[in-house]
């Protein structure tokens, strides 16, 4: 059972490795978007520090939107989802699979993309640790969101604009949680309590979203 | 006029569908069929695209699926594989291997890792890929990526899934498309194996009949089968 899920996992980090330029897109996105940002408004730099943990968290959160319609497309249309249903493996392992994959490829590099981008944007390093944290965190269930989106959207011809219209609004409570977790840290208070709450929330949905997508693949397939 | 009315298509089909058993001796009480379909129906936007299908396939026979283009021969492979689901009736099978129009490969990666994937998707890890792509004369194809290959040769490999797989059950759309005589007679070859080691296979296919298989019948979808399109082409167009 697990070969086929470990399999599926390999397997998409290689073809990740293959078409590498697709990979990187997401992550220059990112990190586009944040250095440019001081430039539209203003240089100051504590004005900056202030606003950094909701820009990064908003450059992370649409990066990810990108690489969310393709995440199931080019499997359903080579016929390689037909076969998923197929095989011995049940078929919300090899959906977890695939959300585990989709953070490796997507959410890994931003989360080691982001002290940099913290040093960007002025951000002390005590700060950095609770953001690089809130990403390590948050950033699977990004992913177990997106692809429950992405899955449910399948059916669905040209579906970018779905997906990010389904998933946004899930995005949103992570989003505040997230950011309130890095700016109540540049307060100089403990924001355990916030991290603590995003890792129960990244928990449950990565448990949980495996089966939805698993049952909304389904859905998708059997039109 | 290719308006067709949805009382038309619920009952137009349901007699073609019945297989036209040629050869075949009736299955014993109790049997254990590889599949059986039981009053199956599937629906599209509501309307049927074909009749009741009740079909029995035991060990060592091949079922033969033709009919016009449209008629539904991929929609009714796809819904006895379980990928589409019945809205009506009971369908059950044993594991089965489908290889259909599409091949299910990566074009990035060479044969051999998309073969190594699904011997692991099977649950058959370290399973002789190579020697289910000798089965149809494809072992030199083991490096090179798909994506630089010819249709042909494409399909060559994603035939080879079904020796790979080690089912007892075959399923089969348009095997022999975009093979040369060669090829065709290597589909020939494995599906005669394959239905004289204790398998069975259901293919789909028109303008060729698998040559040396031992129980061949034939399903003849019909040619009236109700279109998924129940509005006129031709007010749509003017319109």
């Amino acid at each position: 059972m697990i070969t086929g899920a470990w399999a599926l996992l390999r397997r998409d980090l290689l073809l990740a490795a293959r078409r590498y330029q697709e990979m990187l897109w997401p992550v220059w996105f990112a990190l586009l978007v944040v250095s440019m940002f001081p430039l539209g408004m203003t240089p100051e730099p504590k004005i900056i520090a202030k606003i950094a943990p909701g820009l990064i968290w908003i450059a992370t959160l649409l990066s990810g939107l990108l690489t969310l319609d393709p995440l199931f497309r080019s499997d359903a249309e080579d016929g390689t989802l037909e076969q998923w249903l197929l095989s011995d493996t049940p078929l919300f392992l090899l959906s977890f699979s695939r959300i585990l994959a989709h953070w490796l490829i997507s959410g890994l590099p931003l989360l080691l993309l982001a002290p940099l981008l913290g040093l960007l944007l002025n951000l002390e390093t005590p700060v950095i640790g609770v953001l690089v944290v809130s990403l390590a965190l948050g950033g699977p269930l990004l992913s177990a969101l997106g692809a429950t989106g992405a899955a449910l959207a399948l059916a669905a011809r040209r579906s970018g604009f779905l997906v990010s219209m389904l998933v946004l609004p899930w995005y949103v409570p992570l989003l505040i949680l997230a950011t309130s977790a890095v700016t109540t840290a540049a307060e100089g208070l403990p924001a355990s309590s916030q991290l603590l709450l995003l890792a129960a929330l990244s928990l449950i949905g990565l448990s949980l979203t495996p089966f939805a997508v698993a049952a909304a693949l389904r859905i998708s397939l059997s039109n | 006029m290719t308006a067709t009315t949805q009382q038309e298509s619920t009952h137009g089909p349901s007699s073609g569908i019945q297989p036209a058993a040629t050869g075949s001796e009736p299955a014993a009480p109790g049997q254990e069929f590889l599949l059986e379909a039981t009053g199956v129906v599937f629906e599209r936007q509501l309307a049927p695209v074909f009749g009741c299908v009740n079909l029995q396939v035991s060990e060592n026979e091949t079922v033969l699926i033709t009919g016009v283009n449209g008629a539904g021969k991929t929609t009714l492979l796809k819904l006895l594989a379980g990928i589409l689901r019945p809205s009506e009736g009971k369908l059950k099978h044993v594991p089965l291997c489908f290889v259909g129009h599409n091949l299910g490969m990566k074009l990035d990666l060479t044969a051999a890792e998309n073969l190594r994937f699904y011997a692991a998707m099977y649950d058959l890890p370290g399973r002789d890929w190579l020697g289910a792509l000798k089965a149809f004369d494809a072992e030199y194809l083991a490096d090179k990526q798909v994506g630089s290959m010819s249709a042909g040769q494409r399909r060559r490999v994603a035939l080879s899934r079904l020796f790979l797989s080690q089912r007892q059950l075959w399923l089969l759309d348009e095997p022999y498309s975009n093979l040369d005589v060669e090829g065709c007679q290597q589909v020939d070859a494995a599906l005669a194996h394959h239905a004289n080691n204790g398998g069975a296979i259901i293919l789909a296919a028109h303008g060729r009949t698998p040559k040396g298989v031992p129980v061949l019948r034939e399903l003849r979808l019909p040619q009236n089968a109700p279109r998924l399109n129940v509005y006129d082409e031709d007010e749509e167009e003017a319109a």
